[in-house]
């Protein structure tokens, strides 16, 4: 391919900070732009300050691309995609990248249609092809994976699946302090669209497990009074919660909180096993987890094998304790 | 729907199946005379009535010098035909299909019962059975693939949807495919293609017979975990040069061989779904319709399989002896109404590998569908009062049925759960999945309208102060109280105790096992795993006697010397001595009759048999209309007589 290739990687920086997410497609954009042998660039509606400006650098960001006065667009998705494809037909960029959340998802077939370029959603690997780069996706509900192959003719849109998303940083990837430009639109897209009027974040204790970012689980080791506290804990940190099966069994929970190989398979970035012994049925269900943390009071159980850190004590006094510690964190709130 | 992938049709050749659960070939030991029986239309029908999308019948015996079980069928006679008629049309009318499996065990089974020499592709003797073979002429390669081809057409004659051919853990084919056991130096040995000559030669000759048109298929396996033997890769390559002749149309796979039979029927201690990998990499590999057997028994985690494109068809068999309708129950979303097979092994392949007809422990209707199966059950033409004393497996069967059928039934237990002794058997190392035979039941017991009283030690007179018209006493066993001389007092302790931890035990414990089942082995592993130094006398052979036919010996063995145990056989032991701290057991060497001491141990744990608790029984005896006991309050058995008998009364009263 030749050197004119240029990716722009779109940031949205909620709360002022990249997040997993946007680490991950920095990350993503470096590695495309590595093999592609191409320029790379992020374009972000808010000024990156303070912490995330720095993480553009640890992530090697060449170039920022602040879109002025657009940050207003981002409750309206559809004008803020008209703008977006402004950008990217003004900058001559060949390949933009979205996070396949619900901003990015909105934001994909807006910019492909205005710029008549192809789209490809939830891509979840891209590698060097014989003529350009194929790019794969899940299709028909994960059931077959769906290869394509982009000769860099044509502008290409493509969404991440958050999940996908790696934020280790490449061996590759020389920190930068990123070149800061910005962009405005000749005249602010307007018109008739939706506009978002509230944002609820995901509540941890009804999003699907299979979905939970943290998950905290208790087993067989624990009484009605533990589950209580169990329960408060999580809710005070904010965490999923789940169950093994002799503890769905008592009929405490619904078996969407089961966790293992006959109920939820979960992959979350921290699971929390507590009173949970880990037969090989539950650990079946959690072992693509990134860290598993186990409390037992029996150290001779099958869990801690299974664990990145272990610890030997006994529920009925850990959790009071664990408890009283995180409401004098956060203020005694529930 | 909970289940899209699951219940989605999948063609195989020119079948069209329904859904994705195959009930998959064993043995049924049902035939009668070498025949298709009754009890086999009604044992596979049950299937196909819950809700199976396939059958695959049991292995029948294509040729005379193959007869390693007693009870196979002759398919290679045609007077198979009118009972495979009467088999698929009652299949068929619950909208299932139904295949044949074709096979020849060539050195896997041994002579006595047809008084021929076994045949092999070399002289190599079965690890299990123990015969050497004689070594195949190549005329009698043509002439077993004359005879699977007779039996296909027989097969097709009897109404069958499709064949398979078992090129399996256990066949004459794989025994030519495996470098374990094919030592030729002919056309049929040597380079993997002339390795593959004689089981293509037996794919041809079956597919000419039976036409373009007939589904066929191959049972493969995917790796026989041997060193030396075949392994996935080696696999791999074999089925796709199958897939390649054109001439089948779906892989079925198992895994192992008899060097390794724990893992052809993975019992309690096995991963669920533990041959998952080995699907996926033949999936991998071909485009056939593949599929995938082995403790998939639950829909949520076949339905996985399926979405994680592992396999193409889930393969359940122990799953539906057990339940069979369990298809219907996942496709209906009454997950609670599931009876989850427990792989147990005791009732299947513990019986089977006997020379018994096929059971469960769970389901004592198995084999028995015509008179126990679903909708056999009648209303009770008087409704009684009805109270069960006990709520072990026993009285909860019992309580259900009797429930079922409309009896007013009162379940009184004075433990504060049910369950009874199943309780502390799943405190067992690696047992804890015994106790899902109760919690199968226990909702079962509710929706039959059971009256449950826990907590509640019911004296005589509280009884009959009911007045009651039926008492059922399942009350139980209890470790036997005197089995040897000086086993009373300090530092002596039974299972109960053990495993409830009611037992305060030193470092050095030794446990006598008089039971070689599950109660001692996995007692002595929960001593070991708390990191006890535990000796085990025994009077049998050999520690582990009784779990050779479930499966368990081979695996239950390995753990408890790794875990270091030592293992005492031939003891009689007559007596137990000592001060608490330096117990000693003496006893002798029941062949050489010379005396021995062992000792000193911190503890001693006694597994010398159990004893009836039938004090209620006896004091309710001649004071009300109708009374019974059963379980192990009659006499001390194992928990598929106590579901047997709760089973029976449940329907009879």
């Amino acid at each position: 391919m030749s050197a004119t290739r240029k990716i722009l990687v779109f940031a949205d920086l909620p709360d002022g900070e990249l997040g997993e997410t946007g680490r991950g497609l920095l990350s993503y954009g470096a590695r495309l732009a590595n093999f592609i042998d191409g320029s790379w660039g992020a374009v972000t509606p808010v000024l990156p300050e303070g912490e995330a400006l720095a993480q553009f650098g640890t992530y090697g960001t060449p170039v920022i691309t602040r879109m002025v006065g657009c940050e207003s667009l981002l409750d309206a998705p559809v004008l803020l995609g008209k703008a977006l494809a402004q950008l990217v037909a003004e900058q001559s960029a060949n390949l933009l990248v979205l996070p396949h959340n619900d901003l990015g998802a909105t934001l994909a077939p807006v910019v492909a249609a205005a710029l008549d370029a192809a789209i490809m959603t939830e891509v979840v690997s891209g590698r060097r092809g014989p003529e350009g780069v194929c790019f794969s996706r899940q299709a028909l509900g994960s059931r077959i994976a769906e290869t394509k192959n982009w000769d860099g003719n044509r502008p290409l849109v493509i969404t991440v699946p958050t999940r996908s998303l790696s934020q280790v940083l490449m061996p590759s990837v020389t920190a930068t302090t990123p070149a800061m430009a910005t962009w405005q639109p000749a005249a602010l897209p307007a018109g008739a669209t939706g506009t978002i009027i509230e944002r609820i974040p995901p509540d941890p204790q009804t999003v699907d497990l299979t979905e939970a970012e943290v998950i905290f689980s208790v087993g067989k080791g624990c009484d009605p009074a533990i589950f209580e506290q169990f329960k408060e804990l999580c809710k005070l940190l904010n965490v999923s919660y789940g169950v093994t099966r002799p503890v769905y069994d008592l009929g405490w929970t619904g078996f969407e909180r089961m966790v293992g190989q006959t109920g939820r398979t979960v992959v979350p970035r921290l699971y929390l096993a507590l009173g949970i012994s880990g037969s090989m049925h539950h650990v079946g269900g959690i072992k693509d987890s990134k860290r598993i943390v186990a409390v037992n009071s029996d150290p001779k159980a099958p869990i801690f094998t299974n664990s990145d850190e272990g610890f030997v004590a006994d529920l009925k006094e850990v959790l009071p304790r664990l408890l009283d510690r995180v409401k004098s964190s956060v203020g005694g709130a529930s | 729907m909970m289940f899209p992938n699951l219940f989605s049709p999948l063609k195989l050749g020119t079948t069209e199946v329904k859904n994705r659960i195959s009930f998959q070939p064993h043995l049924t030991n049902l035939a009668i005379g070498n025949l298709p029986s009754e009890r086999q239309m009604y044992y596979w029908g049950e299937r196909a009535k819950g809700g199976a999308g396939l059958i695959i019948t049991e292995e029948l015996t294509v040729h005379p010098t193959d007869m390693a079980y007693e009870k196979l069928i002759d398919v290679y006679h045609a007077e198979v035909i009118p009972g495979f008629k009467k088999i698929t049309d009652y299949v068929h009318q619950y909208d299932a299909k139904i295949f044949a499996q074709l096979n020849h065990n060539g050195q896997q089974g041994d002579g006595s019962i047809s008084r021929l020499p076994v045949w092999a592709p070399s002289p190599i003797p079965d690890v299990l059975f123990r015969e050497t073979p004689k070594a195949m002429e190549p005329e009698d390669i043509e002439e077993v693939a004359r005879y699977f081809a007779k039996s296909a057409i027989h097969v097709r004659e009897g109404g069958f949807d499709g064949i398979e051919l078992q090129f399996g853990h256990s066949s004459l084919a794989r025994q030519f495919l495996s470098p374990l056991t094919n030592f030729r130096n002919d056309e049929y040995g040597g380079s993997l293609e002339n390795r593959m000559r004689a089981p293509l030669k037996f794919i041809a000759a079956v597919r000419k017979a039976v036409g373009n048109d007939f589904t066929l298929g191959i049972r493969m396996c995917a790796d026989e975990m041997i060193p030396g033997g075949l392994d996935l890769a080696q696999v791999q390559e074999i089925c796709a040069r199958f897939e390649a002749s054109g001439l089948i149309d779906f892989m079925d796979l198992s895994i192992a061989t008899f060097y390794n039979l724990y893992l052809v029927e993975g019992s309690m201690h096995t991963p669920l779904g533990y041959t998952i990998p080995l699907a996926a990499g033949i999936r991998e590999r071909i485009k056939l319709p593949v599929f995938c057997t082995g403790r998939i028994n639950d829909p949520v985690m076949a339905e996985k399989v399926l979405a994680n494109g592992q396999a193409d068809m889930i393969g359940m068999c122990r799953g539906l002896i057990c339940d069979p309708f369990l298809p219907k129950k996942a496709q209906e979303g009454r997950l609670e109404d599931i009876r989850y097979c427990i792989a147990c092994n005791q009732g299947c392949i513990g019986r089977i590998g006997m020379n018994k007809t096929l059971g469960c422990v769970q389901n004592p209707a198995v084999g028995r569908e015509k008179e126990w199966g679903e909708g056999t059950l009648e209303k009770a033409s008087v409704k009684k009062k009805v109270t069960i004393v006990g709520g072990g497996p026993a009285g909860m069967w019992a309580a259900k049925m009797a429930g079922r059928r409309g009896h007013k039934v009162t379940l009184i237990d004075r433990n504060e759960g049910l369950g009874g002794q199943v309780v502390t058997a799943m405190k067992g190392t690696g047992r804890d999945e015994f106790g899902v035979i109760i919690r199968n039941e226990k909702s079962q017991v509710d929706k039959a309208g059971v009256t449950v009283k826990l907590g509640v030690d019911a004296s005589t007179e509280q009884l009959l102060a009911e007045s009651p018209d039926v008492v059922i006493v399942a009350t139980g066993s209890v470790p036997k109280k005197h089995p040897v001389g000086g086993a009373d007092g300090p530092a002596i302790f039974n299972v109960l105790q053990v495993l409830n931890g009611e037992a305060e035990l030193g470092q050095n414990v030794c446990l006598i096992d008089y039971d070689g089942h599950q109660r001692a082995t996995a007692t002595a592993e929960f001593l070991a795993n708390q990191g006890k130094k535990v000796d085990m006398i025994t009077s049998s052979l050999f520690i582990c006697a009784e779990l050779g036919p479930t499966q368990d010996l081979y695996s239950s063995r390995q753990r408890l010397l790794q875990k270091g145990v030592t293992f005492t056989p031939d003891i009689a032991v007559m007596e137990v001595g000592g001060e608490a701290g330096a117990k000693t057991v003496k006893g002798f060497n029941v062949y050489s009759n010379v005396w021995f001491d062992w000792g000193p141990y911190d503890s001693i744990v006694l597994v010398m048999g159990q004893q009836v608790d039938d004090d209620l029984y006896m004091s309710l005896k001649g004071k009300v209309p109708e009374l019974y006991r059963i379980g192990d309050c009659v006499a001390p058995r194992k928990v598929d007589m106590a579901i047997w008998e709760g089973h029976k009364i449940g329907r009879e009263i």
